[in-house]
């Protein structure tokens, strides 16, 4: 037997096999059973979810995968309605000999009354036999009753280890405590809280290390199930923050022309507009598609374009501060020029090809930049550009849809709708000065894919890759901060 | 204990050949990386779902998904087509770069023949001058070769890659050819296939730079007379010919006639009667530049074009790029439906419909009214509320089977019989099966008309709309049997006049005078 932790699952991973565990999910009718298969699997299309008795009226399977070969198998079945009745069957024909109370179940599964009466709790009871282990679903705002009593204990007959799962226990109406006392007394310790609306990825974890505690046969494949889970979230934080940084850099970098006149008319503003819209549109769409939920999730809002003007002022303290930035990469270019001189020439010039190669790269660069920006306004044009405090509304909004989108299960309902009041509460992209990143976009127009200079003809650079790299460094920043990514309970959604 | 198999075997992805895909082969990862350059001008993946679900069902690792999401993307065809130019382009562009090699070649031979003069052509210098540039460069390449990590298969070709590269791209440019002229350069020019392909094109130039060096050679030997000789001030003798017979000896091996070594020793220059063996010498000559020079090249062309072959067909796409990363989490996804595997047969609908008696007979007799709470607890004050002409017989909680069987055979055998048995239910519980059964349980144990109270609407409103399961709660009573106007919404947790007032209307009761 392989003691879990001797073995990684990633070696494991390189066999290609995993023994496939089968997970029944049973509980009362309408306690979240759909819910959960979607939550775990991730797809929000899957099965119907309703809050009427009876939804789920067959056994619809579904799976976990790891590098897209399944794992787990999970099983949604009919809800137990007449457990009670049910109970009472069980009880009349277990009193027949001495057997274990799984063969007693094996004659009722055969019986009429399995077709008729309790069709549905027969196929949910099939089912769990045919798996190694039962994920037993509370509403844990319910009371706890004794029907609930009654099927737990029918399952303890089933001869199958049983996880119970607490759902919706962030609502202010859940009993906990309550449920937690009665499970115990019942002799199931191995709880786990797990609500399907507001997902908590320590929750899922958790919820896989019960079922690892008492499923020992398939340690492996639930040690590499939480590990894949790991990973797929820092991916998924990853990517969203590359997503961010490139819709960033994308309108920091844009710049329009418009003809001096025509640049103080309020009208002057909505190409730049749209295009901002447009783009924030695409990437609000990606984020939703990376995390697997559907447009239909999320209602957005307009941002405000307050100004979008960047007159050209050479003697502001932003500028100011700008010619420090544009000497400086413009001096690191330049500086390796001099030097690759000072190699050829065998060091006999001993570094002065390379003080003066920085020199000119400084002067060059920072001429090349304020050389565009001079000669357009000596053409009699303006630039229009995003500014700050837009970008900076831009970032915390796409910040907290991301979080929203972190903290929200794939069962939930409701739709994500961002509200002011939360993008205040951001407190790390407020009144900081932008990434340096972002400023250095602000000298590149080609960086930018909504350039209409370069229409359908773009292609991202080494440097604009870097600039992605380093704006992402800081987003991810934001996002793994403990707590800012995991719903805590108590937490209503969003 | 292993459990009897009653689902189907879950499989991990049809396979290709059960979705009718082909291999992935070298064309279709040049148009993936197609694709992927598209997606990364735009700014964010395709949403082709179709070409996705064919991916995801194809099954089998990362890289064969995106390529078979490729091949059915709608961009495909445009992309195959610009990637057909960007072929033709490169085939001219190689094309040309050969023809001016040759045509370098022959001009290198004619500037070294020159025309026969009064001096004897110096041997050594001819043969050094066309043969070598060619050799160094072979040289150099075998360096390069093993070099590690390096995919330069020559600086030449390298160069003509590059200048035709930026031609390409200065002329016709639109999306399609720049993202298939970024995959070409990308997949085909780095690693070990672009090192096999620059190699073989800069086998290929020198090869032809080489044969033209021939072809002048021979036909300016054919149609003018030469004397060749050679010279030294600073070697000896001994020297030389130690050089010029190494060359000699593996081609005299070969059958070519080429000087001996008294003859050699005879041309030095400055000797008589060069003219002698000057026909030797020349084949000497052109012997050389082939077996040495030529045929290197060509079979390491050869070479090149082999291994160039096999290193595309073992290439593989280096999927650590954002654009895959994006994709990795789109084709590979973490769970998927399996499908229906018990199916309902539809047998009975477990949703009772409405019975469809909507009033039921009124209250008569004056015995109390039974009360009983099910599956909740009773409020804790004011309970039962205090209404004029009512007497109120409390049952108290009824929870499990055991309370339920004591409840239902104590209702027949209550003294005074009761006019009203009210059953109190919370909104908050599902109407399931097991409550409409117990209801009807309660209406034929019994001896009177059976009234349903549910509470808890509040509670029920805070979560969402109750539309839904007001409609279910009657259903569930209508299908026990109860009248629509046996049922009463009334929250118990409310202000006490409230409960008071709608309770004595429910119960038929005179209505109170307001104070």
């Amino acid at each position: 037997m392989i003691a879990p932790g001797s073995s990684t699952p990633s070696s494991r991973r390189s066999a290609g096999q995993w023994p496939v565990m089968k997970i029944a999910v049973v509980g009362h009718t309408n306690t979240g059973k759909t819910s959960l298969m979607r939550t775990l699997i991730r797809d929000t299309g899957f099965g119907e979810v309703s809050d009427r008795p009876a939804t789920t009226r067959h056994v619809e399977a579904a799976a976990l995968l790891i590098d897209g070969k399944p794992a787990a198998t999970l099983f949604d079945t009919p809800g137990l309605e007449d457990s009670m009745g049910l109970a009472e069957r069980l009880d009349a024909l277990g009193r027949a000999g001495e057997e274990h109370w799984v063969d007693a179940i094996q004659r009722f599964l055969a019986g009429e009354e399995a077709a008729g009466r309790f069709e549905q709790e027969a196929k949910a009871l099939r089912q769990l036999l045919d798996c190694h282990l039962a994920l037993y679903v509370i509403d844990a705002r319910d009371r706890v009753l004794a029907k609930h009593r009654d099927e737990l204990e029918i399952l303890a007959r089933c001869a199958r280890p049983v996880v119970p799962v607490l759902n919706f226990v962030s609502s202010a109406e859940a009993r906990s405590d309550q449920w937690r006392e009665h499970l115990t007394k019942l002799g199931l310790h191995a709880l786990v809280e797990f609500d399907t609306v507001v997902f908590n990825e320590l929750g899922e974890q958790r919820l896989f290390e019960k079922m690892r505690s008492l499923l020992d046969s398939h340690a492996d494949t639930l040690d590499a199930l939480i590990d894949d889970r790991r990973q797929l979230r820092r991916r998924q934080i990853r990517l969203a923050g590359a997503m961010l940084a490139d819709l960033l850099i994308d309108v920091a970098a844009l710049r329009l022309l418009v003809p001096e006149q025509e640049a103080r008319e309020a009208t002057a503003l909505e190409p730049l507009r749209s295009s901002v819209r447009q783009r924030e549109q695409r990437c609000v769409n990606d984020l939703l598609d990376l995390f697997r939920f559907r447009e239909t999730d999320f209602e957005g809002e307009d941002i405000p374009l307050s100004d979008g003007r960047w007159g050209l002022d050479l003697f502001s303290p932003e500028a100011l501060r700008r010619v420090g930035i544009r000497t400086g990469g413009g001096a690191v270019a330049g500086g390796l020029a001099g030097l690759a001189v000072d190699a050829a020439t065998g060091g006999l010039s001993l570094g002065m090809a390379a003080a003066l190669g920085a020199t000119m790269g400084g002067l060059m660069g920072s001429i090349g930049s304020y050389g565009r920006q001079i000669l357009d306004a000596w053409r009699g044009y303006t630039q229009l550009r995003v500014d700050d405090q837009t970008l900076r509304l831009l970032a915390l909004r796409q910040l907290a849809l991301i979080q929203a989108l972190l903290r929200r299960g794939h069962a939930a309902q409701e739709k994500i709708a961002l509200r002011q009041r939360d993008q205040e509460a951001r407190q790390a992209w407020q009144g900081e000065r932008l990434p340096d990143s972002l400023l250095q976009a602000r000298d590149h127009p080609e960086w930018s894919r909504m350039d209409p200079a370069q229409e359908g003809a773009f292609r991202p650079g080494r440097r604009r890759r870097q600039a992605v790299q380093s704006l992402v460094r800081d987003i991810t920043g934001n996002l793994n901060r403990p707590g800012a990514s995991s719903g805590s309970k108590g937490e209503t959604t969003t | 204990m292993t459990p009897h198999t009653l689902s189907p075997p879950i499989d991990d992805g049809a396979g290709l050949a059960a979705v009718n895909e082909p291999p992935p082969g070298w064309p279709d990862r040049l148009l993936t990386e197609a694709v992927r350059a598209l997606e990364e001008s735009r700014g964010s993946a395709l949403a082709e779902p179709a070409a996705d679900l064919r991916a995801i069902q194809a099954g089998g690792d990362f890289e064969t998904r995106v390529i078979i999401r490729a091949r059915h993307l709608s961009v495909a065809e445009p992309l195959r087509q610009a990637l057909h130019r960007v072929r033709r382009r490169m085939v001219w562009g190689v094309g040309l770069a050969v023809l001016l090699a040759f045509l370098m070649g022959l001009g290198t031979g004619r500037v070294l023949l020159g025309l026969p003069g009064p001096a004897p052509v110096n041997i050594a210098w001819l043969l050094g001058g066309l043969l070598g540039p060619p050799s160094l460069a072979l040289l150099l390449w075998l360096m390069l070769l093993f070099l590690p990590g390096s995919a330069l298969g020559g600086l030449l070709a390298g160069g003509v890659a590059a200048a035709v590269r930026t031609v390409s791209l200065r002329v016709g440019r639109d999306q399609w050819m720049v993202a298939a002229m970024e995959a070409f350069f990308r997949l085909g020019g780095r690693g070990s296939v672009g090192r096999w392909s620059l190699s073989a094109l800069s086998h290929a130039l020198w090869a032809a730079f080489l044969l033209g060096g021939l072809a002048m050679g021979v036909l300016v030997l054919s149609l003018w007379q030469f004397e060749f000789a050679w010279e030294t001030t600073l070697l000896t003798e001994r020297q030389i010919l130690l050089v010029l017979g190494a060359l000699a000896d593996p081609l005299a091996g070969l059958g070519i006639a080429v000087p001996d070594v008294e003859a050699m020793r005879s041309s030095r220059a400055g000797s008589e009667n060069l003219g002698a063996i000057r026909g030797a010498w020349a084949s000497w000559l052109m012997a050389a530049l082939a077996v040495y020079g030529l045929v290197p090249r060509v079979l390491l062309f050869a070479l090149s074009l082999g291994l160039g072959a096999l290193a595309r067909r073992h290439r593989r796409l280096d999927l650590s790029a954002l654009a895959y990363e994006r994709l990795h989490e789109r084709l590979m996804v973490p769970g998927r439906g399996e499908g229906i595997v018990d199916p309902d047969p539809g047998l009975m609908d477990p949703r009772p419909v409405a019975s469809g008696v909507a009033e039921g007979p009124p209250l008569s007799g004056d015995g109390p009214v039974a009360l009983l709470s099910v599956e909740m607890e009773p409020p804790r004050e004011h309970w039962p509320p205090d209404l004029p002409g009512v007497g109120w017989r409390d049952l108290g909680m009824v929870d499990s089977r055991v309370e339920r069987q004591r409840v239902l055979q104590s209702l027949s055998t209550l003294t005074p019989p009761p006019r009203a048995l009210v059953a109190v239910y919370s909104l908050l519980s599902t109407p399931d099966r097991g409550v409409g059964l117990f209801i009807g349980q309660l209406v034929a144990a019994a001896p009177c008309p059976v009234l349903l109270l549910l509470s808890d609407g509040a509670a029920l409103r805070r979560r969402g709309d109750p539309g839904q399961r007001l409609e279910d709660w009657r259903r569930t009573a209508g299908g026990a049997g109860l009248p629509t106007n046996h049922l009463l919404e009334l929250d118990l947790s409310g202000p006490a006049d409230i409960i008071r007032g709608d309770l004595s209307r429910f119960l038929g009761l005179k209505e109170e005078t307001p104070p």
